[in-house]
């Protein structure tokens, strides 16, 4: 490494852009510049792209073309390279990893891993995987590996388990060489000693490269060697030659103390990330039209650019963020993801997410062309609603019986059929390597797609899957021939890693660039606006690591934040310099993260002379203006139905509904607006009370059945009849939960054979159930269904009884009025629905039993007994209650109540609303506020 | 002797704690202590924020203002003249320069470093992350559903687990399973990680350490008691106790456990059990109606027998419920481990329990890393411990910190030293695990270890409220005998009064007006209306005052917003925490619809919803087409993402229809999708979810009316409060059913049992015990609440509450605040919308107007740079694609990995190897064939026809060959960047040869290929000509079609 470049010395009173570009052409001709024997290492990839503009640019004003150096991060010089193996690309030394960590080794690494958890599982081996690669990463940078750092003095403190490290490290070694492939770290010290430069390339230029690590450093030493002509250019001050060291790096100890000028009215306090972008849209947008030739804007905080996309994206001003879309927020990463999610759990859920996504649509469409995805959601949202599948298993298994005629279940079909396809594309997935398995997959889903490289997000998704393809084939590769393949775990390193990548879309013109710190140094915009100019991100630090604390990284000579530190002033020092004479830097600093975490101001910014110091501290600490406050609370439309659709049938049971509040019956019956149960896993009430119905109503008709007056008989026949519906419903394998349901339902069910028995002793038959019924009330169509009517054979009486299934046995009557009270009912209760009882006031809440005699008149004559069989939870009373009291007179006000609210109804009158409904289903739309948030239905909305 | 002593503070609410922490920060600074190895904690992020700023504001003024100095000098214990600005000053430089090394934080953070730096020694396999709180509930949601499904997979674990949750709802029979199992979970899951030994719970062993003396009898319970119903009308008694007994008989024959042993309002009952020992011995008394029964022995034998039974059976009921849900929790626990913890992702409360397992009883310094290696991997060491708000430290944070801090105190140099600051009055985070019996343990420990060198101080002096609102504070906490009637038990009005110091208020408070009022309505649903009057007499926005409603729960912040929103439409009121900006309100909903109807086409309540909005005009009135149209809102969201998907839709919605309400949460409703869109999720269902979840608080300042919880307020100072939700329970009530843990002596969980009634507790000598506890816990809580809620106000402090009815005899807030605050009848309240009396009253409402705002002046405007840049920002035109092309997805999936792309870049290498085309140029390529064999193939092809390989080989006279030249160009404003193929240059001319690989098929298609390319085509000719200074007419240029091996000239 004795070798030191060739230093170039420039200082920096105008931007880095302009003395580089000059500097490079010096000694060029006018109409066209060679330079393709250069290589440029540069600190990022946005200074590559901005220095050959502006050499394009220089070289037009002279009237020419160039034929351009090439340029690269510095790493480039550790890339290539002739290696004797093959690399092992990241996945591939992950998995070979996570074999080495599920083998026997770790048990005898006591130190490295002083607990173990119970099961070493894939997840655990996956994230340690993770870190270990991470770590020989680290080393890497100055030459290390692990064998060699415990070896080494620096460890002391730790030898152990640096010793551990390095014997798991030999077995990974080993792991790999059995397939074949070297590690990449490994690759990279090789290639350093002995680097290969691009074709054609003769001299190699680092252009303010302040981070060059060790292991480039003697890459570029070697090619040297080689013959190849290294310089280094370095910016910095007038005469401070002395500042850097014969690389061209900032020494830590000039740097750590330096003063900065740094006016504090360049100093923006700003509470979070949102008002810190907010501030730079207000400065942009004054620009007008010279913003982009103007300004240039960055953030020191990654966490500030989405916040800043917003805001411009707000005030009209193009940006573009040159650190370009990380692979995971594309549409297909989120496709194989899900897809992966179904493979790892294939449940129900899993399984229904993954074909609600249009991609499914068109894997589905490539194989079945019946299956439309309207139908199919909708068929999906039945199945869950209905058969509560346990899995995609049971859920492909079901079949579907029909319990009425006019029941659709086409719907459902499809989407069983879709699940089937699911199903068996799982299997394959899980039988095939990925490279085979998910790459058919995809091959089918895309088949029909046409990718277009010149459009955006095209050229994305090609990246995307062409780096798929890559990382599957190398997989391959690294997999050795006899070992066992797992999909599942393969396609989790896959996925994780691709997910780290960005994806970097062509700049369109006239665009606000946001730049990442780093990339700031080469912007030329005399107007510099960073954002985020908090501790933590400039300089970045590290605290606290569990292998490399900062005494270790100093004694192994990688980055500290010593290091970070002189960097960073280094360039704010160069932000400020190169815009002295003209233009002006702001930097804005956040008080707080946006999700309250507090934040720091750059220790940079503290730079200033003592006697300013004080005042510095006050400045950036100063009690912020305010946020702008939230305008109060105010509906900004009301909703609004149009014409009231008329009511053609009125079900017994939603006269309830009306009277509980008219508007919200017309959004319920007559809108129909009805909300699905989209995270149902059990039986909800209804359905848990429908199940209970469909075994009693089948016993009611069973006349063998029905006969006995034996307990255990009717027991038997509840258990077999129950295991029967819940099997046709439901299919063969149960979820735990509707396991567990249906052992209550059979409990219940348990006592209701009990009293039923009774009754059959005092002489009541069934003799009929679930009869349904339709008759017309003052022109309008009431209907209903009753649920048992039953006769004495002894007394000859006839009674009818509605089942119950809530928790707690309910006496008729209370479900049926209240005592009215004025404050709370005046308003809303029309008069026909108050009567009385000796002197005290009533209000009808529902008319369904009276209805039911009302209905059965003709048949049974006006004595029938109305009353609850309830079926409530163990240990409450199971048992027949009657609607007491009741007579004549209750029956007649009853009748007016129901054609009081036919006559309402058919009137179209569904206002005002009641404000203080105990369930309110609507409570999401109308806020507590029905009045100010809804029209009347029928009346036209001026908001 | 210490210099600096080890200290610990009891702050009253408002007495300066963040005052004392940065005084004894700077303290240690100026005593030349490093600030690295000063280590602060407290529980907020926002304390934490605010404490660093304290220090360095504080240390700033000092050091430009001598006065300021002398005065900082003073309260860190030094003579004025011992440090002057300079010393200020050079400690201030020194702390910023370390500012990355300082810990000050939350213990949360201090944990997560800790963990993150030893989390193989924890068992941890790498990073990890932080759930939020969305994340958390769709885990363990998913833990769930794993957890049915792998017990699926095993009939044992399917019975197991269906017999734990049969045992966990014993006395219980719920329709709902899934929904129980939650409820257990959100309940108990911290618990059980705090506690995961099963023999802890439900365990007679351990409640029972000399047996359990309940023994269930085998006979059933109706015959007992028809047995013994014959003993009653034998004369013993007169005709109503016969009648009372016989009541008690109906009961306890039908009774099974679970439901209340007691009959309903039965004395008798009550002496009944309060007698059983007597009973046994059959020496039993009944006073009853005046009279004195003595009932014979075989009635009491028989009555004792049957009430042993009831207790037995009942408590059998809860120990196996207790161990029930212990086996239902520990299977969630097991999988969720290995699916959640060991993948990584973790919560807060993982933290502790992570770093303090509880088996060895491993802790940091302990059994863990030890405090040489926590040295090496921080890069130092803490020589000085700060920890704020130390009554909510739990027991399990504690023991992390523990043989840290203990190593400091037994520091042999007394170098070292321990200061913590809190206030047991404002202990309300218990059901968190914060430990009020922390301080007293500490104290009495150090106290002991540290032979006298531990200072403990009481500060009661507040610096946040004046006058009127402290009287009103120290009449309800003042009287240690009031107290003392809320909690039979006595410990909690006893730990009270140990810690209660009357409130003064400081210097500059005590000469500010304020205003204090209790004030009562005849009827709960009054109170809002009160609290409308009492805002518009303090009118807030018009007097730049802060304020806030302090109510005790969630649920009452959305009533009173609600409330308030109605009947004062003008004043902007934000719930703390019921704001969800996504779902509050009418914009949010609608676009939820519209989403939710996109996934659901059938769903009507969604669908139907946004025929009611504006949307109704922005979507196909037509039913099928809607559909269709919704189809394609969910395409757009799955390609592009939600946010542009919101932002698109908000533009489309009529600007008439957004008032400004609207617009505000439209903005807000757009940063959730945005930050949803960060989980790369594109699912639907999910983001609703998400979005219906997330709670913002809208930045509160002046001008607003917040409207909070107590738990909420704890910390935060306001101009005036308004505490309208004192209603409730008696104050040491133990809620139903909960699990009550008992603890040793250091605070170290017992026992854990699900607790039964009250009248069976108590004829337990230790679940009596246990209950009393629990109930004195639970009073000393509610004081603390009390306490917490009413010194929040500096300057106005307005109680509301319902009157205290003449017959209630409830142990409540209102009763304690009526018996310490009632003077004399109370006065009417002028002006309010509903009768209101004023209970107690100082000062009055003057205060409001001396504190009107100042108009801010606005900020000049700084000047616009005029300059622009030295390089101009180019569009760029691109002249190269070897990579322009549409490619079909099967091609992207080609076998062999080799995609298109790829191949048309294999192509073009090998073709730059081609320098002049002869007959051993194949023999030359020959080493690529290992590499890139279908390339070589395709050129070897080419190579093959004898026109093309003419073009290909070398002419005659001075010619330059170019291969692969890149060449970057500015024309007409615009950055033109390529590479040309291969080009040869003559003299006076020149040619282009451009390589493409399309696999056009027959004459057109290869047509259309090259009127593709021929703009590009162009701007080579264009750039070449710049280049060599030839004229462009000279030069020509040919595309090669390498799959037909054609030349087309274009
Ligand atoms: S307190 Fe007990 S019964 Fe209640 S939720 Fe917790 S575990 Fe379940």
């Amino acid at each position: 490494m004795g070798v030191a470049p060739k230093i170039t010395y420039l200082t920096w009173d105008k931007p880095l852009l302009t003395s580089a570009t000059e500097w490079l052409l010096a000694d060029e001709s006018s109409d066209s510049a060679d330079l393709s024997a250069t290589l440029l290492l540069l600190p990022t990839q946005q200074a590559g792209r901005r220095l050959r503009e502006a050499l394009a640019t220089e070289m037009a004003r002279r009237g020419g073309g160039l034929f351009p150096p090439q340029t690269a991060l510095p790493a480039v010089m550790l890339a290539g390279g002739e290696s004797g193996e093959p690399i092992a690309d990241t996945v591939a030394c992950l998995w070979h990893w996570v074999n080495v960590l599920q083998g026997e080794s770790i048990g005898r690494c006591a130190a490295l891993f002083p607990r173990l958890p119970s099961v070493v599982d894939f997840n655990w081996c996956r994230l340690m995987a993770r870190s270990l690669h991470e770590l020989r990463g680290a080393l890497v940078d100055a030459g290390w590996d692990c064998a060699a750092v415990a070896r080494s003095e620096h460890c002391e403190k730790e030898s152990q388990r640096w010793k551990d490290l390095a014997k798991l490290e030999s077995v990974y070694r080993k792991s790999l060489a059995k397939a074949g492939l070297c590690d990449v770290h490994d690759a990279r010290r090789a290639v350093a000693a002995k680097p290969v430069l691009p074709e054609g390339i003769c001299r190699v230029v680092l252009l303010g490269v302040t981070d060059l690590v060790p292991l480039v450093q003697s890459a570029l030493g070697q090619a040297a060697v080689q013959g190849a002509a290294i310089e280094s250019v370095v910016f910095g001050p007038e005469g401070g030659e002395s500042l850097f060291d014969d690389w061209g790096r900032p020494v830590p100890e000039q740097w750590c103390g330096r003063e900065l000028s740094l006016a504090n009215e360049r100093l923006h306090p700003s509470l979070d990330e949102r008002t810190q972008a907010r501030d730079v849209a207000n400065w942009l947008k004054r620009y007008g039209k010279n913003v982009y030739q103007t300004v240039g804007a960055g953030a020191a905080d990654p966490g500030v650019v989405p916040h800043l996309e917003r805001e411009l994206g707000n005030v009209g001003i193009r940006h573009f963020n040159p650190a370009g879309r990380q692979c995971r927020f594309t549409a297909v990463y989120a496709f194989i993801k899900s897809l992966f999610a179904v493979l790892q759990h294939p449940s129900f859920n899993n399984a229904d997410a993954f074909l609600r996504l249009p991609d499914s649509w068109d894997w589905l469409a490539a194989q079945d062309e019946t299956i439309e995805p309207t139908q199919l959601l909708a068929g999906l949202d039945e199945l869950r609603g209905e058969h509560l599948p346990a899995d995609l298993a049971a859920a492909a298994a079901l079949d579907f019986v029909k319990r009425s005629e006019t029941e659709n279940i086409s719907r459902r079909i499809t989407a069983r059929s879709a699940l089937r396809l699911l199903q068996s594309a799982l299997a394959a997935l899980s039988k095939n390597p990925p490279s085979v398995g998910l790459a058919g997959f995809l091959k089918t889903t895309f088949a029909q797609r046409q990718f277009d490289s010149a459009d955006p997000a095209d050229a994305m998704n090609i990246e995307l899957l062409r780096q798929l393809n890559e990382r599957l084939a190398r997989l391959d590769a690294a997999v050795p021939a006899r070992a066992k393949r797992n999909p599942v775990a393969e396609l989790a390193l896959v996925l994780e890693d691709l997910g780290r990548e960005s994806v970097i879309l062509e700049r369109p013109s006239d665009t606000v660039d946001l730049q990442g710190w780093l990339e700031l140094a080469w912007e030329d915009a005399p107007h510099l606006l960073v954002t985020g100019a908090n501790e933590g991100h400039l300089p970045a630090s590290i605290h606290g690591d569990r292998f490399l604390p900062e005494s270790i990284r100093a004694g192994l000579g990688l980055r500290t934040n010593g290091d970070r530190l002189a960097r960073d002033a280094w360039l704010l020092e160069l932000l400020l310099n190169s815009r002295a004479r003209k233009g002006r830097v702001d930097l804005f600093v956040g008080r707080q993260r946006i999700n309250g975490d507090p934040l720091k101001p750059s220790r940079l910014l503290f730079r200033c002379p003592d006697e300013q110091l004080p005042a510095r501290v006050v400045h950036l600490f100063e009690k912020l203006p305010t946020d702008e406050q939230p305008p109060s609370w105010s509906a900004p439309w009301k909703l609004t139905t149009g014409e009231v659709k008329p009511v053609e049938t009125l079900g017994v049971t939603s006269i309830a509904s009306y009277l509980d509040c008219s508007y919200r019956f017309y959004l319920r019956h007559v809108l129909r607006m009805e909300a699905l149960d989209l995270e149902q896993r059990e039986l909800d009430a209804r359905g848990f009370g429908s199940l209970v119905h469909h075994v009693l109503d089948a016993y009611g008709r069973n006349v063998s059945a029905r006969g006995t007056e034996d307990a255990k008989l009717i027991q038997q026949y509840f258990i077999a009849e129950l295991g029967r519906q819940v099997e046709q419903q439901f299919g063969k394998r149960l979820s735990l939960p509707l396991t567990v349901q249906r052992e209550i339902a059979r409990k219940r069910l348990m006592l209701v054979a009990l009293e039923q028995s009774k009754a059959r002793r005092e002489g009541w038959a069934i003799i009929d159930t679930e009869r349904p019924f339709e008759v017309t009330l003052d022109r309008l169509l009431i209907s209903g269904r009753i649920d048992r009517i039953e006769k004495n054979a002894n007394t000859g009486e006839v009674r009818v009884l509605d089942y119950k299934t809530s928790n707690k046995a309910k006496p008729p009557a209370g479900a049926h009025w209240r005592r009215f009270n004025e404050a709370r009912d005046g308003e809303i209760v029309p008069g026909y629905a108050r009567f009385q009882i000796g002197d005290k006031m009533y209000r009808w809440k529902n008319l369904q039993l009276p209805l039911y005699a009302w209905a059965l008149e003709q048949e049974f004559g006006t004595a029938i007994a109305l009353g609850y069989f309830n079926i409530p939870e163990v240990g409450a009373n199971t048992g027949i209650s009657l609607l007491e009291p009741y007579d004549r007179e209750l029956s007649n006000s009853a009748m007016v109540c129901a054609k009081g609210v036919v006559a309402d109804v058919k009137a179209g009158r569904f206002w005002p609303p009641f404000s203080k409904p105990k369930y309110d289903d609507f409570k999401g739309i109308l806020f507590g506020q029905a009045t100010k948030t809804a029209i009347e239905p029928g009346k036209e909305g001026a908001a | 002797m210490r210099e600096i002593p080890n200290t610990m503070i009891r702050a009253s609410a408002g007495s300066g704690k963040t005052f004392q922490l940065t005084t004894r920060f700077i303290r240690l600074l100026l005593n030349g202590q490093a600030p690295e190895r000063i280590i602060a904690l407290t529980f907020t992020r926002k304390a934490a924020g605010e404490f660093f700023e304290g220090i360095l504001t504080k240390l700033a003024k000092a050091a430009s203002d001598p006065e300021e100095a002398k005065r900082l000098a003073g309260d860190i214990g030094q003579a004025e003249g011992d440090f002057g600005p300079d010393d200020f000053r050079s400690a201030l430089r020194d702390l910023v320069k370390k500012m990355n090394r300082l810990s000050l934080g939350t213990i949360d953070g201090f944990f997560h470093r800790m963990l993150g730096m030893f989390s193989l020694e924890y068992g941890l396999g790498g990073d990890f992350e932080m759930m939020s709180e969305f994340e958390r509930k769709h885990t363990r949601l998913s833990v769930l559903e794993s957890l049915f499904a792998q017990s699926r997979g095993n009939r044992g674990g399917q019975e197991s687990l269906i017999q734990s949750h049969r045992l966990a709802t014993a006395g219980q029979e719920r329709r709902d399973f899934v929904n129980s199992f939650t409820e257990h979970l959100n309940r108990c899951h911290e618990l059980l990680q705090r506690v995961p030994e099963a023999n802890r719970w439900g365990s007679p062993e351990r409640i029972w350490p000399s047996g359990n003396p309940w023994v269930k009898q085998k006979q059933d319970l109706p015959e007992m008691v028809q047995d013994w119903r014959g003993l009653i009308g034998g004369g013993e008694f007169s005709g109503k106790l016969c009648n009372a007994w016989e009541k008690i008989a109906d009961h306890l024959a039908g009774w099974v456990p679970g439901l209340s042993l007691k009959p309903p309002s039965s004395v008798v009952f009550d002496r009944a059990i309060a007698g059983l020992d007597e009973m046994e011995n059959g020496d039993w008394e009944l006073p009853f109606d005046r009279k004195v029964f003595f009932p014979s022995k075989k009635f009491c034998r028989k009555l004792a027998w049957i009430l042993r039974h009831c207790v037995a059976w009942e408590l059998e009921m809860r120990l196996t419920r207790t161990k029930g849900i212990h086996s239902l929790l520990s299977a969630y626990e097991e999988v969720y481990d290995v699916q959640v913890r060991r993948a990584g992702r973790l919560t807060f409360s993982d933290l502790p329990m992570l770093l303090a397992p509880r088996e060895g009883h491993a802790v940091l310094g302990g059994g863990g890393p030890n405090q040489l290696d926590i040295e090496y991997r921080l890069d130092g060491a803490f020589d000085h411990w700060l920890l704020d708000e130390f009554q909510d430290t739990s027991t399990v944070q504690w023991r992390v910190m523990e043989n840290l801090i203990d190593e400091v105190m037994q520091d042999p140099e007394g170098q070292r030293t321990f200061f913590c600051v809190g206030d047991p009055k404002q202990s309300i985070y218990q059901w968190r695990g914060g430990d009020p019996t922390l301080f007293d343990r500490i104290e009495a420990r150090y106290q002991a270890a540290a032979s006298g060198e531990f200072d403990t101080i009481s500060l009661d002096v507040s610096w946040r409220s004046c006058g009127a609102v402290l009287d009103l504070v120290n009449a309800v906490f003042g009287s240690p005998a009031v107290l003392q009637q809320f909690d039979k038990n006595q410990t909690a009005a006893g730990r009270w009064a140990a810690t209660w110091e009357k409130h003064q208020p400081a210097k500059p408070r005590a000469d500010e007006d304020g205003h204090a009022m209790y004030i009562t309505v005849e009827a709960r649903e009054e109170r809002w209306a009160l609290v409308a009057h009492l805002l518009d007499r303090i009118q807030p926005v018009a007097n730049g005052l802060n304020c806030a409603i302090i109510v005790q729960k969630n649920n009452t912040v959305r009533e009173v917003v609600d409330f308030l929103r109605g009947a004062l439409p003008d004043v902007p009121v934000v719930g703390e925490s019921a704001t969800n900006p996504g779902a509050d309100n009418p914009l949010g909903m609608a676009l939820l619809s519209l989403f939710r109807a996109a996934a659901h086409p059938r769903e009507r309540f969604s669908g139907g919803h946004i025929l009611l909005t504006p949307l109704a005009k922005l979507v196909p009135s037509d039913p099928d087409e809607r559909q269709a149209a919704l189809r394609s809102v969910q395409r757009d969201v799955y390609q592009w993402g939600f946010e542009p998907v919101v932002s698109g839709w908000l533009g489309l919605i009529d600007k008439s229809n957004m008032n400004p309400f609207a617009q505000w949460r439209a903005r807000q409703f757009l940063d959730l999708a945005r930050q949803f869109d960060e989980t790369g999720s594109r699912d639907i269902d999910e983001f609703v979810q998400f979005v219906t979840a997330q709670e913002t608080a809208d930045a509160p300042g002046a001008n607003v009316v917040q409207v909070m919880t107590i738990h909420k307020a704890k910390g935060l100072t306001f101009d005036a409060t308004i505490v309208p939700d004192v209603e409730g329970s008696r104050l040491d009530e133990v809620p139903r059913d909960a699990l009550y843990t008992h603890k040793t002596e250091d605070a170290d969980a017992d026992w854990i049992l699900s607790l039964p009634s009250k009248e069976i507790c108590e004829v337990d000598d230790q679940l009596g015990t246990a209950l009393a506890e629990a109930r004195s816990e639970a009073c000393y809580e509610n004081f603390c609440k009390l306490y917490v809620g009413l010194t929040r106000a500096s300057h106005g402090l307005y109680v509301v509450s319902t009157e205290r009815k003449p017959s209630s005899r409830s142990a409540n807030y209102i009763r304690l605040l009526n018996e310490t605050l009632a003077e004399g009848d109370s006065k009417p309240l002028d002006g309010a919308p509903v009768s209101a009396g004023i209970v107690f009253e100082r000062g009055d409402f003057a205060w409001t107007e001396a504190k009107r705002p100042e108009a801010r002046k606005p900020k000049a405007e700084p000047a616009l740079v005029q300059a622009g840049r030295g390089h101009v920002r180019l569009a760029r035109r691109r002249a190269s694609d070897h990579e322009a092309v549409v490619l079909s997805g099967v091609q992207l999936f080609e076998a062999g990995g080799a995609d298109a792309i790829s191949f048309g870049l294999a192509v073009h290498k090998v073709f730059e190897q081609v320098e002049w085309a002869d007959d051993t140029t194949l023999a030359r390529l020959a080493l690529l064939r290992e590499t890139m064999p279908e390339a070589v193939d395709e050129v070897a092809r080419c190579l093959a026809n004898k026109a093309l390989a003419n073009r290909l080989a070398k002419p005659e006279g001075d010619v330059h060959l170019w291969r692969e030249r890149a060449f970057d160009l500015v024309v007409e404003n615009e950055f033109i960047s390529g590479v040309f193929d291969r080009v040869h240059v003559y003299a006076d001319r020149a040619e282009i040869l451009d390589f493409k690989s399309d696999r056009v098929g027959d004459e057109a298609s290869m047509k259309k290929a090259a009127e593709k390319y021929t703009p590009q085509m162009m701007t080579y000719r264009q750039a070449l000509a710049k280049l060599t200074g030839l004229a462009e007419s000279t030069i020509r240029s040919s595309l090669i079609f390498t799959h037909p091996c054609e030349v087309v000239e274009v």
